[in-house]
């Protein structure tokens, strides 16, 4: 009883909306659309990046609410829309 | 027989049917490879100076080279030469699937034809044998309509066909030449040059398979590529959304081009993204001959407007740009339908699109008179209009008649104001691909025989990130610092031009830059044991880079025999402009005197006359081939 009431006063993560563009979709099994994904208090582009295994030498760019970002440590939160693009040449 | 070619070269006389083979030696493969090389060989020595391009003194070539159609990934090209009716200077259009390996499996490394025919023919090549055929019935057709009959007619669902369509037999300048339907010849107008010699098609059939000298090597590299493909990011990167993939990317870094160029970013990018074709009209994956990265699709539409025939392939990222965002359409059925519409009537999306683009910003911009417009609605956007355009250039009514004249011609009709906004290089539509935005890509665009290409040098993006793998797969080459996508300095024109010199080795080998590297898996290594392992010369990257080099020395001597002079080596007013709109790049723009100042450092390294922008006599006998000397001098 004592253990389900804990349970209930735990609140949820929040989720924020990942999207990985062109070849990063394999570290997400293919998904090429946004997906949600929970975030704790403190999490970072870095932490996500880390989470999904994605080789940095595969990154290109990286857009945190349509913002374009350099920093790894810009923090995430709960309903942000993060994107990050992988490596293409065109043609 | 010889390791890799087969040691023949055809040549067709249409004029008088007359039909020989060559049979060149060793040297020669070793020397000129195939390829670009094999065209300006042939272009320089086989036709005078100043032929009208339409006439039956051009010469018209297929090439395919020492190693094309050899058992490996990536070695399925071809190249198409003549003399340009768009750009009244060196032509060529590479085009990838299986006619390059079937025309060697039937016996021949390249064909040279001359003349013209006085009846529609079409050309079958089976096994060593040649017949010139009549093609009277075919005459007037679309692309897949006449290959449904040509196979009917031989019996053989296997023949591999080039062919054209109504736009080429009507000699707009910019028509393709379809292969398989669904790989286009595109640029430059060779199909033009098929329809003024009455030429419909070529088709080949054979059953010689190619010798390899060490078919170990050869297996053991194409075995490696095909175990790693999914682990590389690039070449799996092609496969999964093949150069579509493009379109969301340019467009978060604000160099998508969209509306003439105006533009680095367009509101409805998502609609006409790689990632919403694949979600919604995706049929199934394909891909070239023997190769297993499959970086190709064919893609179905039924809505209520029309239907999309999957046999013309799916649109690369070109054509979705070329006939969206820049013509200001996100209507992703209407892309598909305008892909499906110039591989069947024949003409090339990127100057079809441009030149369509380039009319609706002068209607915008008020530049347009009466007698043009006609009442029709041609704001950035009209997706309907775009379709209508597309068949009546093919059929040269109303504005079509105008648009097929191409954007030069127009601009020069039209006027000053309109010439700013005309966003071509020596007559040739630019591609997709914002010169702001890539610093080498705006650079080759300027100094490229052909007129604007971006299959060059290799995009500014593979070599910005030391960590970059297109980055580190050019090291054997000596480049050795990574450099900013926009930075035109001292340091990108080097990369400039070592990256054109093994780009230009690649368009003289049947190679796909979709397969090596930088913009792939295969490593310089593997290149020339690839090379090594089919023809057994013991070679190395040094020489191979010298054909490519050899090859870009050979167009140019063709173009200054024509007449072309620094002054052709100039990039589009719009370049020089800032960059309007919202996005990322807003404001940027290229300076004129670091463009300059590129030119005259990119003439220096190449060894170059600074003021004809031509080779020097030196530099010809560097690279063996002093004989052009005679034709420039």
């Amino acid at each position: 009883m004592q253990a389900l009431v804990g349970k209930g006063n735990k609140k949820p993560p929040g989720k924020l909306s990942l999207r990985l563009y062109s070849n990063l979709a394999r570290y997400a099994g293919e998904k090429i659309r946004p997906f949600p994904v929970p975030v704790g208090p403190s999490e970072t582009v870095h932490g996500l990046i880390q989470r999904f295994r994605i080789p940095m030498s595969e990154i290109s760019m990286i857009f945190v609410n349509n913002s374009l970002t350099c920093k790894l440590d810009t923090p995430v939160r709960p309903g942000d829309e993060v994107e990050i693009f992988g490596l293409v040449g065109g043609g | 027989m010889p390791f890799g070619y087969a040691g023949k070269i055809l040549h067709i006389n249409l004029t008088t049917s007359d039909i020989t083979i060559e049979e060149p030696d060793e040297m020669f493969y070793r020397r000129y490879f195939g390829g670009r090389a094999f065209l300006a060989y042939y272009l320089l020595r086989e036709m005078k100076p100043h032929e009208d391009p339409l006439g039956p003194g051009n010469v018209l070539v297929f090439a395919s080279s020492a190693i094309g159609g050899a058992p490996s990934h990536g070695l399925c090209r071809f190249s198409v030469g003549a003399k340009s009716p768009l750009t009244g200077g060196f032509g060529e259009s590479e085009a990838g699937g299986f006619w390059g390996p079937e025309l060697k499996f039937a016996g021949f490394d390249a064909m040279v034809i001359k003349g013209k025919s006085e009846n529609p023919v079409y050309l079958w090549i089976h096994d060593g044998d040649v017949e010139i055929r009549d093609a009277s019935s075919i005459w007037g057709m679309p692309t897949g309509e006449a290959q449904d009959v040509l196979m009917r007619e031989i019996g053989d669902r296997k023949i591999r066909t080039v062919l054209i369509g109504p736009a080429a037999e009507n000699l707009v300048p910019y028509s393709i030449i379809a292969n398989d339907l669904s790989h286009m010849s595109g640029r430059n107008g060779m199909g033009t040059v098929m329809g003024s010699k009455n030429l419909k098609a070529i088709v080949c059939r054979g059953t010689h398979k190619i010798k390899t000298k060490d078919q170990k090597l050869v297996g053991s590299v194409a075995k490696r590529v095909a175990r790693d493909r999914k682990d590389n990011p690039l070449s799996y990167g092609l496969h999964l959304l093949g150069t579509p993939a493009a379109v969301l990317h340019f467009n978060h870094a604000g160099a998508l081009p969209s509306k003439n160029f105006r533009e680095g970013t367009f509101e409805g990018a998502e609609n006409i993204s790689g990632e919403r074709m694949m979600e919604t009209l995706l049929e199934r994956r394909e891909g070239c001959y023997a190769c297993s990265i499959q970086c190709r699709a064919r893609v179905g539409v039924e809505d209520n407007r029309f239907t999309v025939e999957p046999r013309y392939g799916r649109p690369e990222y070109e054509t979705l740009v070329g006939l969206g965002s820049n013509c200001g359409i996100d209507d992703l059925n209407a892309v598909v339908k305008g892909n499906e519409l110039c591989n069947k009537l024949g003409l090339d999306t990127i100057s079809m699109g441009g030149s369509i683009a380039f009319l609706m910003d002068c209607h915008e911009q008020g530049l347009l008179p009466e007698d043009w417009v006609n009442g029709l609605d041609l704001r950035f956007g009209n997706a309907e209009l775009m379709l209508q355009l597309i068949e009546d250039t093919a059929y040269g009514r109303g504005l079509g008649k105008k648009l097929a004249k191409g954007v030069r011609d127009m601009a020069r009709e039209l006027g000053p104001e309109a010439e700013k906004l005309a966003v071509q290089v020596k007559g040739q539509e630019v591609p997709l691909h914002d010169a702001r935005g890539k610093a080498a890509v705006g650079f080759g665009y300027a100094v490229v025989e052909k007129g604007a290409d971006h299959l060059v040098s290799g995009f500014d993006i593979l070599y910005e990130k030391s960590d970059h793998p297109g980055f580190v797969s050019v090291a054997p080459l000596g480049l050795l610092e990574p450099l900013d996508v926009l930075d035109m300095g001292p340091k990108k024109i080097r990369l400039f031009v070592y990256m054109s010199c093994l780009w230009g080795f690649y368009n003289c080998a049947s190679i796909c830059n979709f397969a090596f590297v930088p913009r792939s898996i295969t490593t310089t290594a593997e290149l020339v044991d690839l090379v090594k392992g089919i023809t057994g010369w013991e070679t190395s990257l040094w020489e191979l880079m010298k054909v490519g080099e050899r090859s870009i020395n050979m167009a140019r001597a063709f173009n200054v025999r024509e007449g072309f002079t620094r002054k052709d080596d100039t990039l589009p007013d719009r370049f020089f402009q800032p960059l309007e709109g919202e996005g990322a790049m807003k404001g940027y723009h290229i300076d004129r005197k670091t463009f300059e100042e590129a030119l005259g450092l990119y003439y220096g390294i190449m060894n170059w006359d600074p003021e004809k922008a031509c080779p020097t006599y030196a530099k010809l006998v560097e690279l063996d081939i002093d004989w052009i000397w005679d034709h420039i001098k």
